[in-house]
């Protein structure tokens, strides 16, 4: 069972953290810990990042570090996404995507998105824990 | 992953949450997903074959409507303020 706890929420067994129109963006791996990225193509602010096992893009700007208990991904000089492994089947993750134009981030009241906070959820055994849509 | 790929995927996700509930039409789904299986390259159907599926009870748990609220232009840079020189006094008033 692999839990992430993102923004007091705790999602487990998810195939993805987050979704666009179906396709996903976020997702943790365990063993090893890593994060997958792949924001829209088409976003206002032209800053389209993509990590995967494959590598990361646009090298000049994206970052990954990585360690055996942890996983981040910076742009330039902000953290996006740090994922701490608490133990090996729970993930603790920091996500912060506004320098990419997309108003998504965590902080002690809850994850936001767009005006929306969650804050106390459980979800599990989803495809796509939170999915953004049309 | 190939668009075929991904139909494929889809289609995966609704027959398992229908087996999931018990409903008759995932062996229907199923059957009707063997032709998209067979156009599948070789590699694709390894990589198939070696996952490990886990439960999945639903395909999406939160929905959020995207627009300009969630997707915006790129944030300006950061300004650029210099420590102050003299020590900083009454901060914990402020706080």
């Amino acid at each position: 069972m692999s839990t992430v706890v993102l923004g007091g929420n705790r999602f487990v067994d998810c195939e993805s953290i987050l979704a666009y129109r179906g396709t996903a963006i976020l997702k943790v791996g365990f063993a090893p810990l890593r994060l997958d990225l792949a924001t829209p193509e088409d976003l206002p602010s032209h800053r389209v990042v993509r990590v995967d096992q494959q590598g990361w893009s646009p090298q000049d700007r994206v970052r990954v570090v990585r360690t055996p208990q942890s996983f981040a991904v910076f742009w330039e000089d902000d953290a996006l996404a740090v994922a701490t492994l608490l133990d090996p089947e729970t993930a603790h993750l920091k996500l912060d995507l506004r320098p990419l134009g997309i108003n998504i981030y965590d902080d002690p009241d809850g994850l936001h998105i767009g005006q929306n906070t969650f804050a106390g959820n459980r979800v599990s055994g989803s495809a796509a824990a939170i999915s953004l849509g049309d | 992953m190939t668009p075929r790929l991904r139909k494929y995927l889809e289609l995966e996700r609704l027959m398992l949450i229908m087996d999931e509930d018990g409903n008759q039409a995932a062996d229907a789904l199923r059957d009707a997903m063997d032709p998209i299986w067979y156009s599948l390259s070789g590699e694709e159907r390894r990589i198939l074959d070696q996952r490990n599926i886990g439960r999945i009870k639903s395909l999406e748990e939160i929905r959020v409507p995207a627009g300009s609220r969630v997707f915006g232009p790129a944030p300006p840079p950061a300004m650029r303020l210099a420590l102050p020189k003299e020590p900083i006094r009454g901060w914990t008033l402020a706080a």
